[in-house]
């Protein structure tokens, strides 16, 4: 919560619902016109009058509430609008077309640390190294 | 009060004489005319004014005693500064709500590695083994076998990523740009055995990542 004004504000023009939405996941109200949504549910918002490094911000499809806990994850943006919500490209995938994966691309996956899915680190050449298994001669 | 006397103290010797090679006596330059033409803030005050505010002590300028004296005793300094986190707590925060709002990234940004691919989806690394020659702190293992068709190709291609300091080495040897350190910074673990990546993962970074990775080097391309 940034002021009281602007809280204030924030109620009226998002309603309720948004309203306490937002204060449970980002802890300020923000309004803004949707820029677009990603293959996760992410909503993407931009307010070009907001202050200086706040006019980008995510909506992330898996938020908090009442019933679940926050599963949302920084890592869950897709690498499609990673450089726009960074602000290291002007214009979203939505209007740049170029930003397309590459067809043997991979689906985009959150960092899966700590889940049962999280990348746990291969020997990737072929062995060096055998065991010995002796041989031995037959008596005479 | 006492580093500013010091500093003041600390003025060069004015050089009177210059000796130039190109002429047959050496020319004499008066104090006086060097002193003008210094570049030393410290020498001329007629060429670099001070505004009032400097604390620096010259003789005959600055507070009296008296001023001084009245200032430490009522506090100013205190009221001042406090008068700074007053005007501050009015203010709106600069705070940026992290994970719904991020900081800005430069496309030069060198993050996680990642391994890359051709369009045709033929992997990039051709085993030269410069990045483990280059990198500092030997981060990068690297062993390689000629595949079936015969190319030369990585059969190992292993980055401790808790030994790298991301320097970036790694990507600026890389003839064939199949290296690189991408933009994504959130990688962090839970074990240290998730950070020493493997040539699958790095690959799958790649395929992940491509999209972002291709146009961070053609955004950087013309100063490479």
């Amino acid at each position: 919560m940034s002021s009281l004004p602007r809280t204030i504000k924030g109620f009226f023009t998002l309603g309720p619902a948004r309203f306490f939405r937002q204060l449970n996941n980002m802890g300020d109200t923000k309004v803004g016109t949707l820029v677009g949504t990603d293959q996760f549910g992410n909503k993407y918002f931009e307010n070009m009058n907001e202050s200086y490094g706040r006019t980008r911000w995510v909506q992330f499809g898996k938020e908090d509430s009442f019933f679940s806990r926050a599963e949302a994850n920084a890592s869950q943006v897709p690498a499609e609008w990673h450089g726009w919500l960074h602000r290291m490209l002007d214009a979203p995938p939505t209007v740049d077309k170029t930003m397309v994966a590459p067809t043997w691309g991979m689906e985009f996956t959150e960092n899966l640390t700590g889940s049962p899915k999280a990348f746990k680190t291969y020997n990737t050449t072929r062995p060096k190294v055998y065991a010995w298994t002796p041989k031995v001669a037959p008596r005479a | 009060m006492l580093r500013n006397v010091i500093r003041a103290a600390a003025v060069p010797r004015v050089q009177t004489r210059v000796a130039l090679p190109a002429l047959t006596r050496p020319i004499h330059i008066s104090a006086r005319v060097q002193a003008q033409n210094t570049n030393d803030y410290r020498a001329n005050r007629e060429k670099f004014p001070e505004d009032d505010r400097s604390t620096r002590y010259t003789e005959g300028q600055g507070p009296s005693a008296l001023d001084r004296a009245s200032q430490s005793l009522l506090l100013t300094e205190l009221v001042r500064g406090m008068w700074v986190v007053l005007e501050s707590f009015f203010r709106p925060p600069y705070t940026l709500m992290y994970p719904f709002e991020k900081g800005a990234l430069s496309p030069r940004f060198r993050g996680e590695h990642a391994l890359r691919r051709y369009p045709s989806g033929e992997e990039r690394c051709i085993a030269c083994k410069l990045c483990e020659a280059i990198c500092p702190a030997q981060a990068i293992t690297i062993e390689a076998e000629p595949r079936e068709d015969g190319s030369r190709r990585t059969t190992r291609y292993d980055i401790d990523m808790t030994k790298c300091i991301y320097c970036g080495f790694c990507q600026e040897a890389c003839p064939v740009d199949a290296i690189v350190e991408g933009p994504n910074y959130e990688y962090a673990t839970e074990t240290h055995e998730e950070l020493l990546y493997n040539k699958e993962k790095l690959l799958a970074n790649g395929d992940k990542w491509e999209v972002e990775l291709a146009r961070n080097l053609e955004a950087d391309h013309l100063y490479r």
